[in-house]
């Protein structure tokens, strides 16, 4: 299992991520996470629903609501242009992070 | 056995009074959790085991609560930002047109009022914009508007200044020639009273004018028939225009028809549009400037001609002027030394100029006041006045709008204040409140645009104008009046919609919303506005009526009652006009008659005078009459004698006003010696004592009288008949006219009717005022109307228990009415100082004008005082007389 703070940390990230493929409502949102980390990463609805909020009052996301083939209905998500340029900066900022780390766990390191 | 709608009923209960989750918010929750079950169960779970499964990964409130809680204010105020929150107000939207038609139905009295004061107010302003608009549009229609000008001269000669906008013979095709900046350029010359004759058509007709073929280069005049080019280059042709053509051709084919024009033959080259209202030069025939005897003429005097040029696209009409001097000087110079007989260097050296400006066709109608304009113009002062008491009038109005909605406000406090108790946003309030404000504003709107097609013939008649509603089928006027309308109601509403939307719920509630101190501290600066505003209309309108009343009825120093001046006598010979003269005296309410030039009032010409031998010349106005005149018009004769009535005796006498005696210096007058600079020389015979022969705008200047022939004939017959039966009077000079002068029309007028129309611009100030006063008293009326109302009501447990404790009716008149009559006082001390300066600064135009004395302000401020009373008593004594049992149990 991934430590609370580390899922608190990279939500916006995967969010936007996964939101730059496509729209999606909340609980396809939950259910592609857990596939793609195979079972890793399990968001609650508590904690995801006003993640996705936030990021909508920011305008990185909107909303909007479609009623599905059956039952009631479902309120979508997408990324906006904005949301866009948003990610590319984090996207920049978790391969900063990312090769950081790659170098220090790589072999020819040695501090001199 | 679990029914799993009611288990997530009750799931959702939970939620119930928790305000961090929105509506929407907890639909989003519920239907993941039904789509987590849905999964589950498909999974092979029961109902029961997935609902308690996706509970646990969904949480309830108490679970959710804190991370909702980090985004909602956020989400707040996003929310308000956006669609989602408008499409709930849509039905707000609804709930607010109920709760505004109710209300207007609930206080019909003072909807009514509202309205009505408001439509009065948005009339009389849409009025008055029609025609500063109409006023604003004259001579735009030309295709080269911005670039047609018209020459002026002006010069100080023998130390008199001359301004007129005409110029001699040679000035446009010099200004052709001379300038490259011209691009084209026109003479015109008007003759009037000119007989036109086509077949057993004969008119008399007054717009007739000459002009070069070059004058379609400039002005926009579009060609029905023929050719513009070619219309205007032979002698003796003339275009009319599509009316004229109908009045003599009728169904005839009019192109190269030959038509009689004073007499002589002209061919039809061309049939234009009628001129449109907008301009200052309204043509029927336009003959070819080439006609004329002088029209080669390549001296620089006599200056008698219009010239209109248009400039090159981009060229600067200053470019033009700052030649002009050497014009003059190359040009003109050797004219003008043949005129004033002295050299041109000698002319500048003592004092005097001569030079030619341009004036833009377009400022001719509002800004141009020249002795010898084609048309009378109009006046840009009277475009600004009533610009201004438009906005007063409309500012009034809002004034009202607003003030009866706080006075209101009160009332409605409560809704306020249940509405925000509910969750109404202040912004949903102020949207409320000016929504209501617009939504009566337009009512008010389409009353106001009944009362304007109502009032307009009657609006035309009063400013002088043929406005029609030819307004309503432009797009650009709906658009104006809506936008129009939103503004207004924009304005009018946001004072009461902030105010009300700014009410504390819980104060409002306990019945604390009304009358604090300081709101009725504006309502009442709000109503001493309106009533100095009342106040200074009433003071323009006295004090314009005064004036005119002074004109009218001061010694203008001869009797302009009872005379007849019969017009266009200069067609018959002198010795046919003695005859005629004497058939009128034939009869016995025929006292005396007279031909001359031009009547007092009318427009004389001027000459050059000098006392024999003097370096000093002046230049002065001149009557040509004959030996009755000083006799028929009252005149005083002072010294010496009168013309003899065998004239041409006399013809090398004149006779003198005394401030000509008075300017020459002259002690004992008769005898002396004037003359002409250079040319003929007259012997004082006489000194008429000073009249106003100008209007009172002008303080009398000196005057020359000379016998029919010497400087002028006869235009007038003047006639001075007794007053009773007119009628048979007039019916015996008409047949006297008709044997004398057969087949001409017999016009004539009434001497004291002439004089009095020269005031017209001041009689039309004044009735204007008149008018736009009462509207603004009226509609300030309304409003203090609905105030009175309301504050009776507000004090009406007040006035019950003062009436139970022993008050008196007159008291309690008294309480009420002595707020508003201290408002009127305010007002009036306000308005006192202000309405002096304007009256001052409207009469300044008056060489001889009244005082402006208290009584008039007296008569404004005891004026509104009355009204203001009479509509506060009314409210005042119902309440006083209202039963105080009835009262006491009110509320």
């Amino acid at each position: 299992m991934i430590p609370k703070a580390l899922v608190a940390a990279s939500l916006n990230p995967i969010i936007l991520s996964l939101l730059a493929h496509g729209e999606a409502y909340g609980y396809q949102i939950i259910q592609r996470i857990e596939q793609l980390s195979d079972g890793k990463l399990q968001w609650t609805a508590g904690t995801m629903y006003p993640v996705l909020h936030r990021l909508e009052t920011k305008g990185l996301i909107e909303s909007f609501w479609r009623p599905p083939e059956s039952g009631p209905r479902r309120k979508y998500y997408r990324l906006t242009d904005k949301g866009r340029s948003a990610l590319e900066v984090e996207k920049r900022q978790w391969l900063d992070v990312h090769a950081l780390l790659l170098k220090l766990w790589g072999p020819e390191l040695a501090f001199g | 056995m679990f029914d799993l709608e009611k288990a997530i009923a009750s799931w959702r209960r939970s939620f119930r009074y928790r305000r961090v989750f929105f509506e929407d918010d907890l639909e989003e929750l519920e239907r993941h959790l039904r789509d987590h079950i849905a999964w589950l169960v498909e999974q092979g779970a029961s109902e029961k085991d997935a609902f308690h499964k996706a509970l646990l990964s969904v949480g309830d409130h108490a679970l959710m609560e804190a991370e909702y809680q980090k985004v909602f204010w956020a989400k707040l105020k996003h929310k308000r930002r956006f669609l989602r929150e408008m499409i709930s107000e849509g039905a707000m939207l609804k709930n607010y047109f109920k709760i505004s038609l109710r209300n207007l139905k609930k206080h019909k009295g003072y909807s009514l009022i509202n309205v009505t004061g408001l439509a009065v107010g948005l009339a009389g302003c849409i009025l008055i914009m029609l025609f500063v608009l109409d006023e604003l549009r004259y001579d735009q229609h030309h295709d080269k508007a911005d670039r047609i000008y018209r020459v002026v001269f002006e010069a100080r000669f023998a130390g008199d200044e001359l301004t007129d906008p005409i110029s001699p013979a040679p000035m446009a095709r010099a200004m052709l020639e001379i300038f490259p900046e011209v691009e084209a350029a026109a003479r015109l010359e008007q003759r009037s009273n000119a007989p036109v004759e086509y077949k057993d058509h004969r008119f008399r007709e007054d717009r007739l004018f000459y002009a070069d073929s070059s004058l379609f280069d400039v002005l926009t005049i579009p060609f029905v028939r023929g050719q513009a080019e070619t219309a205007l280059v032979e002698p003796n042709t003339v275009v009319l225009t599509e009316t004229m053509a109908q009045k003599y051709f009728g169904s005839e084919d009019p192109l190269d028809k030959v038509m009689s024009i004073r007499g002589y033959d002209y061919r039809v080259t061309g049939v234009v549009v009628d001129p449109p209202a907008h301009t200052h030069f309204h043509y029927d025939f336009i003959a070819s400037f080439i006609t004329l005897p002088y029209s080669e003429n390549t001296r620089w005097f006599p200056i008698n001609y219009y010239t209109y040029v248009a400039l090159q696209l981009g060229a600067r009409p200053e470019a033009i002027e700052a030649k002009i001097p050497e014009l003059v000087r190359t040009h003109i110079g050797a004219d003008l030394e043949e005129v004033s007989g002295v050299s041109y260097e000698e002319f500048l050296k003592r004092g005097d100029y001569l030079t030619y400006y341009l004036q833009p066709v377009a400022d001719i109608h509002l800004r141009s006041h020249f002795k010898t304009e084609i048309e009378p113009n109009g006046d840009i002062t009277y475009v600004y006045l009533f610009t201004v008491i438009a906005f007063l009038l409309l500012l009034i109005a809002c004034v009202n709008f607003m003030n009866l909605a706080t006075a209101r406000s009160a009332n409605r406090a409560r809704e306020v204040g249940m509405r925000k108790v509910l969750g109404s946003y202040r912004r949903q309030l102020v949207q409320q409140f000016l929504g209501e404000s617009v939504m009566l504003t337009m009512l008010a709107l389409v009353l106001a645009l009944g009362l304007v097609v109502l009032f307009l013939p009657l609006f035309n008649d009063l400013a002088g104008k043929s406005l029609d509603l030819g307004f309503l089928h432009e797009g650009w006027f709906w658009l104006g009046i809506v936008a129009f309308a939103v503004v207004v109601g924009l304005m009018a509403g946001s004072y009461p919609a902030f105010f009300l939307a700014s009410f504390r719920p819980a104060a409002v509630l306990k019945g604390k919303a009304a009358g604090s101190a300081r709101r009725s501290g504006l309502r009442n600066g709000l109503v001493v506005f309106q009533f100095a505003v009342s106040i200074i209309l009433i003071v323009g309108t006295l004090g314009v009526r005064n004036q005119l009343a002074y004109v009218q009825t001061a010694r203008l120093g001869f009797d302009k009652e009872h005379v007849v001046v019969i017009q266009r006598i200069q067609d018959l010979p002198d010795a046919r006009r003695e005859t005629f003269k004497q058939a009128l005296l034939q009869h016995a309410n025929v006292t005396h008659a007279s031909a001359s030039l031009v009547m007092p009032g009318g427009e004389s010409g001027s000459n050059v005078y000098r006392r024999v031998g003097d370096e000093r010349s002046f230049a002065w106005r001149f009557f040509s009459i004959d030996g009755d005149y000083v006799e028929t018009l009252g005149l005083e004769l002072v010294a010496g004698r009168d013309f003899a009535p065998e004239f041409t005796a006399d013809s090398a006498a004149v006779l003198l006003n005394e401030t000509a005696v008075k300017a020459l210096g002259w002690d004992d007058p008769v005898g002396q010696i004037l003359e002409e600079p250079g040319w003929r020389q007259f012997t004082v015979i006489g000194v008429v004592k000073d009249f106003h022969y100008e209007t009172m705008h002008s303080e009398i200047a000196p005057l020359v009288f000379h016998p029919l022939g010497v400087t002028g004939d006869a235009r007038v017959l003047a006639a001075r008949i007794r007053p009773d039966d007119i009628p048979a009077t007039l019916a015996h000079l008409k047949t006297q006219w008709e044997a004398f002068a057969p087949g001409d029309p017999f016009t004539y007028t009434f001497l004291d009717q002439d004089f009095d129309s020269l005031y017209r611009a001041e009689q039309r100030t004044g009735v204007t005022f008149g008018v736009f006063a009462m509207l603004a008293i009226l509609v300030a009326c309304l409003g203090l109307f609905g105030l009175a109302a309301f504050v009776a009501e507000q004090r009406t447990k007040e006035i019950g228990v003062r009436k139970v404790l022993g008050a008196s009716v007159g008291g309690i008149i008294l309480l009420l009415s002595r707020g508003f009559l201290k408002l009127v006082g305010i007002a009036f001390v306000l308005a006192a100082p202000v309405a002096y300066f304007a009256m001052d600064r409207l009469l300044q135009d008056f060489a001889y004008r009244v005082e402006i004395s208290w009584p008039i302000f007296l008569m404004a401020g005891l004026a509104v005082l009355g009204i203001a009373l009479l509509t506060v008593s009314y409210q005042a004594v119902r309440a006083a007389l209202a039963d105080p049992v009835k009262a006491l149990r009110y509320e």
